[in-house]
């Protein structure tokens, strides 16, 4: 019994070791036949290769000219439109004749010819602006305001010794607004020919949502 | 017929493909199947008679509880363990080989790509194809054949123990 029990089972494992195999080769196989149809391996080939050795030549021709350009269509008249004369309705107003003499004299005094003074007032035009930067307190309780500064342009327009002429609120916006004006640039004054110094005054304002 | 013929031809073509640690495998494979069927064919079949006659012996026994019939009934059991035992050990160690096996067929594959590779550059994908398959299908095999035979060895190694343990409880001392 014990001698014929291993060759019995060893027939069986050999059957049940095909069909093992047979189990991976249907697990590896993909679809029936694809494998032998695929090409054989793409290598180098030795073989003849054809290469067309007859010489062509290459047939040249001249492309026909272009025809000749038409005449050019006439320029558009330029249509100017005539100026009119526009009349206008000028009100009639009754203007009083003041025969005050300008300078001197006796009587109402109009004031002095040309000679309103350009440097103290503000005709500052700011070349460089660098906003202010708002107050955290300021900005914190909603205060808006303005300053008022003094101060001189140089002659390559920046700004010397700043000062603070008005401001409202007071003291809130100083600090701020005089550290911003040193940063600007305004436009130096020039008088013939050469900038020169000039006072000048400039007034910040302090808006919030601006 | 045919069928068969197919598939020995699909055999042959999956051993084309996988390479020569396939065969190895496959005589693992031949090897651990026949113990396993062997041990099977014991426990089902021989054991109960075996049981049948160390009861039978046990039994006639007029004495069952002097030192010399302990000694004896130890015997009768240990005899029954070492004969459900044999083998399973080495079915263990077959099952264990399979993945080696198929580790290997992947370590021969992937230098037989860099041989491709040395010849014709990395380039040419289809001239490693051969090399990539030879690399991945025994290790496949490999795992197939451990996974067949891994519920059978823990269950022979079970069955020995549980049938020993039923032996001993029967053999009772009267």
């Amino acid at each position: 019994m014990g001698t014929l029990r291993t060759p019995v089972a060893a027939l069986c494992a050999i059957a049940v070791t095909f069909g093992l195999f047979i189990f991976m080769y249907k697990l590896v196989s993909s679809g029936d036949g694809t494998r032998d149809a695929l090409d054989p391996i793409a290598g180098i080939r030795f073989g003849p290769v054809d290469i067309p050795d007859d010489v062509t030549t290459r047939q040249r021709r001249r492309p026909p000219p272009p025809p000749p350009p038409e005449e050019p269509p006439p320029p558009p008249k330029m249509e100017v439109s005539k100026p009119q004369a526009v009349v206008q309705n000028m009100p009639n107003v009754d203007i009083p004749s003041l025969d005050n003499p300008l300078v001197g004299g006796e009587g109402m005094f109009l004031g002095n010819f040309g000679t309103i003074d350009k440097t103290a007032e503000g005709d500052a035009v700011p070349m460089v602006v660098i906003q202010p930067q708002y107050p955290r307190e300021a900005a914190i309780e909603g205060i808006e305001g303005w300053v008022r500064l003094e101060f001189t342009i140089l002659p390559d327009g920046s700004v010397k010794s700043p000062r603070v002429i008005e401001a409202e609120p007071r003291r809130v916006f100083n600090r701020e607004a005089l550290r911003a004006i040193l940063k600007w640039k305004f436009k130096p004054r020039v008088v013939d020919g050469q900038a020169v110094e000039r006072v000048a005054t400039y007034t910040i304002d302090f808006n919030l949502g601006g | 017929m045919i069928w068969f013929y197919d598939a020995v031809a699909s055999i042959r073509d999956f051993m084309d493909l996988g390479g020569d640690v396939l065969y190895a495998i496959a005589l693992t494979l031949i090897l651990m199947w026949t113990f396993i069927l062997e041990r099977l064919w014991f426990v089902y079949r021989v054991h109960p008679k075996h049981v049948r006659e160390i009861y039978r012996d046990w039994e006639q026994r007029a004495d069952t509880t002097s030192w010399y019939a302990k000694r004896v009934r130890e015997e009768l059991i240990s005899r029954a363990n070492i004969a459900l035992k044999r083998n399973v050990g080495v079915i263990k160690a077959l099952i264990a080989i399979c993945p080696l096996l198929g580790l290997l067929g992947t370590v021969t594959g992937m230098v037989s790509v860099f041989d491709v590779m040395t010849f014709s550059g990395s380039g040419n994908a289809r001239a490693m194809a051969a090399g990539v398959s030879k690399a991945t299908v025994p290790t496949m095999a490999g795992m197939v054949a451990a996974l067949s035979g891994v519920y059978f060895g823990t269950f022979l190694e079970h069955k020995a123990a549980t049938a020993t343990e039923e032996l001993e409880d029967h053999l009772q001392h009267h």
